[in-house]
């Protein structure tokens, strides 16, 4: 079977300006995956190259086997774009009426109608922008695309549509559909992804699981003690990366096991303790803090 | 086949294209009420004989002006309604390709199955068609009022100055859309149309009035198409056929431009 997607040593230049550099992604079937990157690191431009909206100075961009170049290849792609470009003196019935010809048809428009709740009869011009975005969304989504790729898709979200959008979307990974998201809520990358591709200066810096990122992310542990103890203790314990004293709270930033450090803190008499888990945040943090 | 890009492109232009079509039947209007005054009038014809030759062939008045064909040459086909059709058809394309591409529809509709020629193909079917309203708008005004002001002017001459007119336009909107496939930039997109058009128009005039520039006036649209006063002579139709085939050639070389370009957004 073929993969969802698949691109392989693309690069794309933009004069001296290296936009994207030998990046390889190959998406399959069912998987949700999610593209993060600090501004500039090259996720749009991935994008952009994947969609067949820009062409790459080398290398292939495949989706189902097809080249990205050929229409037929896209036949099966659902696209929602951050800041959707609808037609604002349409109603959502007109805008979606002549999506569904251009795209010959459109089986779950009904259903994404009623799920997403959009009222057929206002303007696109008198939307919300969550609203703009629902009815973007019931574009991409409505003729039962095989890969689904959005960009920026929670942008302008309250949590509740948020939260609907990410059901959604495991939904339509389940029925065997590709999702490809690029977003810079990290929160909802972790929440919603299986596999996150990270992207430093246009290259791959991170390929895997989420968990696996998190796996080896830094962590936080703060402590507050009944009376002073002396920092240095903990700075010399192994997997300490950074050790602050705030008045009668202790900040230690560690990777790897927390065994030695609890050890250490059974040895004072501690009034208060809060640890706080792997982040995505913080695993993107530590990323990019490695020189390249 | 469906032709959903043409017609979107039509239905977002229904109130532009209403007002346009108004306009030009209100200005034709204007224009066509004033003949009988100047046909019954014959210092007319006697001022404009004191005219030299190029000056009067570059305002329409050469074929007289006492004779419903050549009142509306020189007075509406000569230069307001072609320059009116150039300008629409210049700003349509302009709008059509790099304008959509500036704002991001492009990359939505090119993310499907959508072929990049079909979308050019389209897009020049709406330039063909936007640029044709203000031309059957005025026509039609000129059958009505034929009757009333006594025009005598033929279905056959009517139609021959609506084509040319209609053409002449096109050719403007073709520069444009073929600037806006090469670069996706809508304001250089109209600019290079508007500017095809002056050149068009600078041509003619050097062309007409000095002997140095004779040359000049084989370059320009209103030589072909405009200065032959269709209403009058009947179709220029060497011209015709080669401003078509011009036109052809402009749209599929903005598709095959189009096809290898990046989008813009």
């Amino acid at each position: 079977m073929d993969p969802a997607f698949r691109l392989d040593r693309l690069t794309k230049r933009f004069g001296d300006h290296l936009a994207v550099d030998d990046v390889s992604i190959t998406v399959e079937p069912g998987e949700v995956v999610g593209l993060i990157g600090a501004n500039g690191s090259g996720k749009t431009t991935t994008m952009r190259l994947l969609l067949g909206h820009i062409w790459p100075t080398s290398g292939l961009a495949q989706i189902g086997g097809g080249e990205v170049s050929e229409s037929v290849a896209r036949l099966g792609v659902g696209f929602l774009p951050d800041d959707p470009p609808l037609d604002d003196s349409w109603t959502v019935r007109q805008q979606l009426d002549w999506w569904e010809r251009l795209r010959g048809s459109a089986p779950r428009r009904e259903m994404f109608e009623h799920r997403l709740e959009l009222d057929r009869h206002k303007k696109i011009g008198e939307l919300s922008r969550g609203n703009r975005q629902k009815v973007a969304l019931a574009m991409a989504l409505m003729h039962l695309p095989s890969l689904i790729v959005l960009d920026e898709p929670a942008t302008g979200l309250d949590p509740l549509v948020r939260r609907e959008l990410w059901a959604v979307l495991r939904g339509e990974a389940l029925r065997g559909a590709a999702v490809f998201l690029s977003s810079h809520v990290l929160a909802d990358v972790e929440h919603v992804c299986d596999r996150v591709v990270v992207l430093r200066d246009g290259a791959v810096v991170f390929d895997g699981a989420v968990d696996t990122l998190l796996a080896g992310a830094t962590r936080t542990l703060r402590a507050e003690f009944a009376a002073p103890v002396d920092p240095g203790e903990f700075a010399a314990l192994p997997g300490v990366e950074a050790v602050d004293w705030h008045g009668a709270e202790l900040v230690v930033t560690f990777a790897g096991s927390v065994d030695p450090i609890v050890k250490a803190l059974a040895e004072h008499e501690v009034t208060g303790l809060t640890a706080t888990g792997p982040s995505l945040e913080g695993s993107f943090a530590d990323l990019n803090r490695v020189p390249a | 086949m469906s032709v959903a890009i043409l017609d979107r492109g039509l239905r977002l232009r229904r109130r532009s294209l209403v007002a346009w079509a108004l306009g030009s039947a209100a200005f034709t209007a204007m224009v066509v009420a004033i003949f009988p005054v100047v046909r019954d009038d014959p210092t007319f014809d006697e001022l404009l004989a004191e005219y030299p030759e190029p000056i009067l062939a570059l305002i329409g008045g050469d074929v007289g002006l006492t004779t419903g064909p050549g009142f509306l040459s020189a007075e509406l086909y000569s230069l307001v309604l072609p320059v009116l059709v150039a300008v629409i058809a210049a700003s349509t394309a302009a709008a059509v390709l790099a304008g959509e591409d500036e704002r991001g529809w492009l990359a939505l509709v090119l993310a499907g199955p959508t072929d990049r020629d079909r979308l050019v193909f389209e897009s020049a079917g709406i330039v063909a068609v936007v640029a044709a309203v203000p031309v059957i708008a005025s026509a039609v005004v000129v059958l009505i009022a034929d009757p009333l002001v006594d025009l005598k002017i033929s279905l056959r001459a009517l139609s021959a100055v609506s084509l040319a007119t209609w053409v002449f336009g096109l050719v403007f909107g073709a520069v444009a859309l073929l600037v806006g496939a090469l670069v996706g930039r809508r304001s250089a997109a109209f600019a290079f149309g508007v500017g095809a058009l002056l050149f068009a128009y600078g041509t003619e005039i050097v062309g007409s009035a000095a002997e140095w520039g004779r040359w000049l006036r084989e370059l320009s649209p209103f030589h072909h198409l405009v200065g032959p006063q269709p209403a009058v002579h009947g179709l220029p139709m060497g011209a015709l056929v080669v401003a078509l085939a011009a036109l052809l050639g402009a749209v599929e070389l903005s598709a095959r431009c189009f096809a290898r370009r990046d989008l813009v957004r």
